[in-house]
C-alpha cells in the first residue's frame, strides 16, 4: 500500500532552471495550466449558442456571473465591479483546481501551501496595489486605524500589520488543509478496499459518498476563499 | 509532507502567476464579455418591455378616464334632458288639465242653465194644467169661479 501521502508529491516534468532558480513545468503547474485550458475551454462551450433566453448551457457562466457580481456588490459596494474580472477568475482559478484534484491520479495544486501561498500573495499584492491607487498616502492609515493616540502606535502598528498579513494566510492555510484532509481521506480509505478483500464494497460505497462530498467541499472552498477576498478587498478599499 | 516543501515555491510561484494572469486575460477578454454582453441585451430587452409595458398602461388608464368622462357627460346630458322632458309633460299636463275644467266648468254651467230651463218650462206647465184641472173641476161643481181668480191662486200656490 503506498503512502497517501504519496499523491502530493511535487515531480518536475520539464526540468527548467534560470539563474539558479528551479522553475521546472512540474505536475503541479501541469494541473495549473489544465485549470485554466479546461476552465476557459468549458465556459467557452457554454457559450457557444447565445441567446436572449438562455439555455441550460448558457446559464451556467451567467449564474456564475450573476453570483461574482452579486458578491462584489455586498461585500465591496458597486465600485468592486471594477475588480469583477479578478474575483472572477480567482474563484473558477480555485474551483477548477479543487475539481480537477478529485479525478483519480490528478494532482491536486490547491493542495499545496506554496501554490495557495502564491495565488494569496497576488491577491495580497493586488490588494495593496488598489489600495494605494485608491487612497494614496493614506493607505498606511491602514496600520494605524483613525482615533488610536500617537503613542500608541509602536504597539498598534505591528499587530495591525500582523493581522494584515495574516489574512492570506488564513486563507491559504484553510484551502489548504481542506483539500489535503479529504484526499488523504479518500486514499487511505481506498487502500482499505484492497485490503478487505470481499469486504471491500463498503469503503468503496462509502468513498462514493465522499467524493460527493468532496465536490461539494471543493466548490464550497472555492467560495469561501472568493468571499473573503472579497471582504478584504472590501477592506482595502474602504476606511473602517 | 509534501506540501510543506518550500524548495518548490519559485516554480509553484512561477507557474501559478503564468496560468493566473493567462486566465484573468482569457476571462476578462473573451469569457466575460461574452457573458455580459448576453446579460446586458436582456436587461436592456426586459427594460423595453416594462417601458413598453407602462406606456400601454398609462394610455389605457387615459383612455378609462376619457370613457368615464364620456359617461359623466352622457349621464348628466341624459338626466338634464330627463328633467326637462319631466317639466314639460308637467306644463303640458297643467295647461290640459287647465283646459279640460274650464270646459266641463262652462259645460256644468250650461247644464245647470238647461235643467233651470226646463224647470221653468215644467213649472209652466204644471201651472197651466193645474188650472185647466182647476177649471175642470170647478166647471163641474158648477161654482163661479173665474179663470183668472184660478190663476192667480195657482200662481200662489206653485210659488210658496
Amino acid at each position: 500500500m503506498s503512502s497517501p501521502m504519496e499523491q502530493f508529491v511535487i515531480k518536475p516534468i520539464i526540468p527548467i532552471e534560470v539563474g539558479g532558480v528551479d522553475i521546472s513545468f512540474t505536475n503541479s503547474s501541469l494541473f495549473m495550466v489544465l485549470a485554466v485550458v479546461v476552465s476557459f475551454l468549458l465556459l467557452r462551450l457554454c457559450l457557444q449558442k447565445r441567446s436572449i433566453v438562455p439555455s441550460v448551457a448558457q446559464s451556467i457562466p451567467e449564474s456564475i456571473y450573476e453570483f461574482i457580481s452579486g458578491l462584489l456588490k455586498e461585500n465591496v459596494g458597486v465600485e468592486g465591479l471594477k475588480y469583477f474580472s479578478f474575483i472572477f477568475t480567482l474563484f473558477l482559478f480555485v474551483a477548477f483546481g479543487n475539481l480537477l484534484g478529485l479525478f483519480p491520479y490528478a494532482f491536486t495544486f490547491t493542495s499545496h501551501l506554496t501554490a495557495v501561498g502564491s495565488l494569496s500573495l497576488i491577491a495580497l499584492c493586488f490588494n495593496i496595489v488598489i489600495g494605494i491607487k485608491k487612497k494614496k498616502i493614506r493607505w498606511l492609515r491602514t496600520f494605524l486605524p483613525k482615533g488610536i493616540p500617537f503613542a500608541l502606535a509602536p504597539l498598534i502598528v505591528p499587530i495591525e500589520m500582523i493581522s494584515f498579513l495574516s489574512k492570506p494566510f488564513s486563507l491559504t492555510v484553510r484551502l489548504v488543509a481542506n483539500m489535503t484532509v479529504g484526499h488523504i481521506m479518500l486514499k487511505i480509505i481506498a487502500g482499505f478496499v484492497v485490503a478487505l478483500g470481499v469486504a471491500g464494497v463498503v469503503p468503496v460505497i462509502f468513498n462514493s459518498c465522499i467524493v460527493c462530498f468532496e465536490i461539494f467541499i471543493a466548490l464550497l472552498q472555492a467560495f469561501i476563499y472568493t468571499v473573503l477576498s472579497c471582504i478584504y478587498l472590501g477592506d482595502a478599499l474602504h476606511e473602517h | 509532507m509534501p506540501q510543506l516543501d518550500f524548495s518548490v515555491f519559485p516554480s509553484q510561484l512561477f507557474w501559478l502567476s503564468i496560468s493566473f494572469f493567462t486566465m484573468l486575460f482569457l476571462m476578462s477578454k473573451i469569457i466575460i464579455p461574452r457573458i455580459a454582453e448576453m446579460i446586458n441585451l436582456r436587461k436592456e430587452k426586459i427594460d423595453d418591455y416594462l417601458q413598453k409595458a407602462a406606456e400601454i398602461k398609462e394610455k389605457a388608464e387615459k383612455s378609462l378616464a376619457k370613457y368615464q368622462e364620456a359617461l359623466q357627460k352622457a349621464t348628466s346630458e341624459a338626466n338634464q334632458s330627463l328633467l326637462k322632458t319631466q317639466q314639460d309633460l308637467k306644463t303640458l299636463m297643467e295647461c290640459k288639465q287647465a283646459d279640460l275644467s274650464a270646459e266641463l266648468a262652462a259645460q256644468i254651467k250650461e247644464g245647470e242653465q238647461k235643467i233651470a230651463q226646463g224647470k221653468q218650462k215644467a213649472l209652466k206647465q204644471v201651472e197651466e194644467m193645474s188650472a185647466e184641472l182647476a177649471m175642470d173641476v170647478v166647471k163641474k161643481l158648477g161654482l163661479k169661479v173665474t179663470e183668472a181668480q184660478i190663476r192667480k191662486a195657482i200662481e200662489v200656490s206653485v210659488k210658496e
